[in-house]
């Protein structure tokens, strides 16, 4: 893909450059709030979220901006499942879909950069591991609204509609991603928890549970538990 | 027979592998395999070796392998047909998912450990018959009919359907009471 699309590295690093509101800032932690939590200093992601590029133990706070970044996410995925896991490659497989469908989605449809992180915890009888998700992005009612024009009277109900296939992409294509990654989420017993803008919904095995009521937060956030049990 | 290593498009997307992920990256690949297609020599099928690949996402399969089935069901690449060979489950549940959601009426022919199987949309009578073709190897409308206790019409009527979504490939023999096809898989 390189050299096909328009510099993807160049568009990441501008990306990373000109969204400086998405992370807070490390220095002037005893300042008012608005100046400590936002910052337009360029982003540098090693320094400021104190990454270790190398660590096999858990993946930090990754900035998403350009499909590239969703490669190299998966990558270090890979190495740090590997990890955990050994060679239970089936789970990493599918982690490996649940951040890609995930993380897709940012580039592909919230206008803004993104940023997802995992972590492990370890069960009596299983391993949860614990995706984070978020953009501050346009959130999905307005994705599917600039698309499909009013099709619900709340955020949750855009939400159910894009776990139902609705896309915000035009044309017949699209719209499986969310699905996809509600059914690997669940049938391994874990959870999917989405919420965007006022409304949230809660898939598990047990059934799906929504709140319309939230205060309003721009973007979209994902929280997803995918449970790994030991191969007996 | 024609083999599609599909690690090929590791080098072509510019990726280190070994999942093949995104939309945007099946719709750069897709030119690329759909040209394999037609390099087939009509009568033949293209193998799509998925070994070294983990992870075929959903985007990626929607823009790549159910085009290309999409393609072979509406006979855009005439007499050929297209085999996946060891996709992971991972990638399989993908494609299964992928045909599911987007209501596609199409199946896709899988090879794993010399076993073929159909994943996909496909009528349980249909269902039946190929499988009946794939014990018996070689099956006429004649004996499908006897075997199922169908009438003629009917069971040339399936092996026909199968033929067009290009499931099964077929050759034709001249008899004493006329023309006959024979169905068969692919490879």
């Amino acid at each position: 893909m390189r050299g096909e699309l328009s510099s993807p590295r160049e568009e990441r690093d501008a990306c990373h450059s000109n969204h400086g509101t998405l992370y807070s800032g490390k220095s002037g932690a005893g300042e008012r709030e608005t100046e400590t939590v936002y910052t337009t200093d360029p982003f540098n992601s090693i320094d400021d979220l104190s990454r270790s590029t190398s660590s096999s133990n858990v993946l930090e706070l990754f900035p998403i901006c350009v499909h590239e970044d969703i490669y190299e996410v998966a990558a270090r995925a890979r190495y740090i499942l590997a990890n955990w896991f050994g060679s239970t490659s089936h789970d990493i497989n599918n982690i490996v879909i649940l951040l890609s469908e995930t993380c897709s989605n940012i580039v592909d449809h919230s206008g803004d950069a993104g940023i997802v992180t995992i972590q492990k915890y370890d069960r009596k009888r299983c391993i949860d591991v614990n995706l984070a998700i978020g953009d501050l992005g346009r959130g999905i009612r307005q994705s599917l609204m600039a698309v499909h024009g009013a099709v619900s009277d709340t955020c949750t109900g855009y939400i159910e509609q894009a776990l139902n296939g609705l896309s915000a992409r035009s044309g017949e294509r699209g719209g499986q991603g969310l699905g996809a990654i509600r059914r690997i989420a669940t049938e391994s017993g874990g959870s999917l928890h989405i919420r965007s803008e006022m409304g949230s919904v809660l898939a598990q095995t047990s059934g799906t549970t929504t709140c319309d009521d939230l205060y309003f937060f721009p973007g979209t956030q994902i929280a997803i538990t995918f449970r790994s049990k030991p191969v007996t | 027979m024609k083999r599609f290593e599909m690690t090929q498009l590791f080098a072509l997307l510019g990726i280190n592998g070994p999942d093949l992920l995104l939309r945007s990256y099946g719709q750069h690949a897709f030119p690329t395999l759909e040209h394999a297609l037609k390099e087939v020599p009509p009568g033949q099928a293209l193998l799509l070796d998925f070994a070294g690949v983990s992870v075929m996402d959903t985007s990626f399969a929607d823009e790549t392998v159910l085009e290309l089935a999409l393609g072979l069901s509406q006979d855009k690449y005439g007499d050929r047909w297209m085999v996946l060979e060891e996709p992971s489950p991972a990638t399989i549940d993908n494609l299964e998912g992928t045909i599911a959601r987007r209501k596609a009426k199409v199946a896709l022919l899988i090879r794993k450990e010399d076993q073929m199987r159909l994943i996909g949309h496909v009528e349980p009578n249909l269902m039946e018959a190929w499988q009946l073709v794939y014990e018996k190897s070689e099956l006429t409308a004649r004996e499908l009919a006897d075997q199922l206790g169908l009438e003629i019409n009917t069971a040339s009527m399936r092996l026909r359907k199968l033929y067009d979504a290009r499931l099964l490939a077929r050759r034709e023999e001249i008899t004493p009471d006329g023309r006959q096809h024979i169905y068969m898989l692919p490879i």
